[in-house]
């Protein structure tokens, strides 16, 4: 499964692949804005336009990628274990709730040493804890992980929603107490755009998992149990307690995405918040070829495509850009063999 | 310990968390309290001999029969706190009964699809997609033609035509299966939503379209799943479409050998497992009147639980789809009459329940068509 997104593949293939779809998407999408009455020229060219002239759009374009690099990664970090974790959209939910409940709770005059790496463990380990159960159910009962995620993200949505509703939310609004000063990330000089400091965060945490992917013993490991499971069993590698881990893995990169939203933005646990980003993270990891480095760049370009979508807001309906999302990952599934295909030998076929 | 029994022991626990976080929600508070978490107790107790009677003997039958016992057993639980309420009354009724056999239709004929294209070995993760744009096109097309019927033929071509889509990227282009079938679940999403600010310029529902009567009996499409329930188990014995399709899934080679293309019976396969999703999809829409956004909310995926559970055959299927169909009618009894089950838990029964018998259930089974997943 998920035999065409294994890592350690020719780069210029997947250079190839991830060209391929995106070309094939623009396309898709110029033919959606055909249909929806405007010149695809005008519109492709006015969303850089605006985005580009205006340093606030180009801050939320920063801020939209700094989440969307990091749920990219947890889905990347999945698939190159040969998961499909889906259930990011739950997991940073959780990392959500968590980190605003930390940061809510601590005393008004902790220093930021101290609450800043609070908030993140929680956040991470919120969602490790959803990831892993994920991984464990897989590992242990074959359930699929598809279909456990789908029913944790509802699950999460709805349990978040109700501890919001009976404790958080203040006096009828949809937003918790506001989280402790030191916990507060600064935001980064954009025209008051939202991008904070959570991008050194997400730039960190995309070097170190480009280095233990590639440079460890770690790495090796889980990319091994994605290729071959039967392998790597029979070389003594635990499959099952490799999945979970890496499952628990991907949810902590997922719930610290909540750096971005809670710490950085909103500082509080708001309804809905950062809503979207798990699912969208699908595309980045998948255009991104699962590449730590092709996962940023697929998150910037994603990003400005979902705020590009909301500058260009007059011209086409928002849905379109929603839509855009099923057609980025479309693309790239059909790209992927069709490259494989075409730059490989064709050997006569075997008889099975 | 082994992993078999380890599981048995987790799942066990699970459960219990389950049945303990259920029993806060409805004793929490009460001066009935200790009494109520007794009940609990026994309840969880049931269950925990059907996680490890279904653990011990894993024969499908087996499993079908622990999940609708350890159903029944939270079912119990829920039932015996609220008996002096009106909620006893409201479930004993022919109308709680009608209630979960329609609610039940959209789950049983998506697994149904799901069984029939799973059988011929393609992971079919896109019964969400089919379901989506089943409803959407039944209710756009019956608004246009004013007729349900016409409504019901454009929901079950709708969600042939997702299912020829998936099946030419996963056959043809050898695209994964998983990513495809996620793919056409985001595509429906937004496309339904886009394609409903094109058509109608409404950002969350259709204009209203006509509308099945409210009984279940008067519904030509629960009629559609219960023959569909008879029939579709029979062809899959007894036609050369039915021969074709498993041996697509389970011997591909034995149809290659006997000159017949693998990829054909899938195709055959697919676009009715597509035409039974899309016939669910339609009285989606077309059993309220409209359709909107996001209105299949998980039942694809709960279907394709149900699929696992059902050890892949249809009927067997569609019946552990009428344990959803009551659980979520109840959950709608739960909220009408007031129970102290907060409104933002009550819908997640659904969600939950699947957890469980997925947990029971696993996932693999040899059960399991051979090449399901395999096709390149």
């Amino acid at each position: 499964m998920l035999s065409l997104l294994r890592p350690g593949s020719n780069p210029r293939r997947e250079l190839e692949a991830a060209a391929i779809a995106l070309l094939l998407s623009i396309a898709i999408g110029s033919l959606l804005m055909l249909a929806a009455g405007v010149s695809p020229g005008r519109v492709w060219f006015a969303m850089i336009e605006r985005t580009a002239g205006d340093p606030y759009l180009l801050g939320q374009v920063l801020y939209k990628a700094t989440g969307l690099a990091l749920c990219g990664l947890a889905v990347a970090l999945a698939l190159d274990a040969g998961l499909f974790n889906i259930g990011v959209e739950g997991q940073l939910s959780a990392g959500v709730l968590a980190c605003a409940v930390t940061g809510a709770s601590l005393p008004e005059s902790t220093p930021g040493i101290l609450a800043i790496p609070l908030c993140l463990a929680a956040a991470a380990a919120a969602g490790a804890v959803v990831g892993a159960s994920i991984g464990a159910l897989r590992a242990m009962r074959g359930a699929h992980e598809v279909i456990t995620s789908i029913m944790l993200n509802a699950i999460v949505a709805g349990v978040s929603l109700w501890i919001g509703n009976e404790v958080l939310f203040q006096g009828g609004t949809t937003r918790g107490n506001t989280i402790v000063e030191g916990a507060q990330l600064p935001l980064l000089p954009m025209s008051g755009s939202s991008v904070n400091a959570a991008l050194v965060l997400a730039l960190v945490v995309v070097a170190i998992v480009w280095f233990l992917r590639v440079r460890t013993t770690w790495g090796r490991t889980w990319i091994a149990v994605g290729q071959e499971p039967a392998a790597a069993r029979a070389v003594g590698i635990s499959v099952a307690r490799v999945q979970t881990l890496v499952m628990a893995g991907s949810g902590a990169l997922a719930g610290l995405a909540a750096a971005n939203f809670v710490m950085g933005h909103k500082h509080a646990f708001e309804e809905g918040l950062g809503r979207g980003t798990g699912f969208l993270g699908i595309s980045v990891a998948l255009l991104g070829r699962s590449h730590p480095v092709g996962v940023l760049l697929a998150a910037v370009l994603l990003g400005l495509l979902s705020s590009g979508g909301l500058a260009v807001g007059d011209l086409v309906p928002k849905e379109l850009m929603e839509m855009l999302q099923g057609v980025v990952v479309l693309s790239v599934a059909a790209a992927g063999p069709w490259v494989a295909r075409r730059s490989v030998t064709v050997v006569p076929e075997v008889a099975a | 310990m082994t992993t078999a029994r380890l599981m048995r022991v987790a799942s066990l626990a699970l459960a219990a968390c389950v049945l303990l976080c259920a029993g806060a929600l409805f004793y929490g508070g009460s001066a009935y309290a200790l009494e109520r978490w007794i009940t609990g107790g026994v309840a969880l107790a049931v269950v925990g001999v059907a996680c490890v009677v279904a653990g011990a003997f894993g024969s499908t039958a087996m499993r079908i029969a622990a999940v609708i016992v350890a159903a029944a057993a939270i079912a119990g639980a829920v039932l015996e706190t609220a008996t002096h309420s009106e909620l006893f009354v409201a479930v004993a009724s022919t109308a709680f009964g009608a209630q979960a056999l329609k609610i039940a239709i959209p789950y049983a004929l998506a697994a149904m699809g799901g069984a029939v294209t799973e059988r011929a070995g393609v992971i079919d993760l896109a019964l969400e997609a089919k379901l989506l744009f089943g409803a959407f096109t039944a209710a756009a097309v019956g608004y246009a033609s004013g007729n349900v019927y016409v409504g019901v033929a454009g929901g079950v071509l709708a969600g042939m035509a997702v299912a020829a889509l998936q099946l030419g990227l996963a056959l043809r282009l050898t695209a994964d299966q998983v990513i495809v079938g996620v793919a056409l679940n985001l595509l429906a999403l937004g496309g339904t939503r886009f394609l409903l600010q094109l058509i109608f310029h409404e950002g969350a529902n259709s204009p209203p379209s006509p509308a099945f009567e409210n009984t279940v009996l008067s519904n030509p499409i629960f009629w559609l799943a219960v023959a569909a329930a008879v029939l579709v188990p029979l062809a899959m014995l007894h036609t050369r479409w039915g021969l074709r399709l498993r041996a697509a899934g389970d011997r591909p080679e034995a149809l290659v050998a006997v000159g017949a293309s693998p990829s054909r019976a899938r195709f055959a396969a697919g676009l009715v497992g597509g035409a039974l999703a899309g016939a669910g999809g339609a009285q989606l829409s077309l059993s309220v009147g409209g359709f909107s956004a996001d209105m299949s909310s998980g039942r694809g995926y709960i279907a394709l639980a149900m699929v696992i559970l059902s050890g892949w055959r249809p009927a067997w299927a569609a019946i552990a789809c009428l344990g959803v169909g009551g659980a979520e009618a109840l959950e709608i009894q739960l909220q009408v009459t007031g129970s102290g089950v907060p409104r933002e838990l009550a819908p997640l029964l659904p969600y939950v329940l699947t957890l469980i018998v997925i947990i029971i259930a696993g996932g693999k089974g040899s059960a399991a068509p051979r090449s399901l997943g395999r096709v390149s």
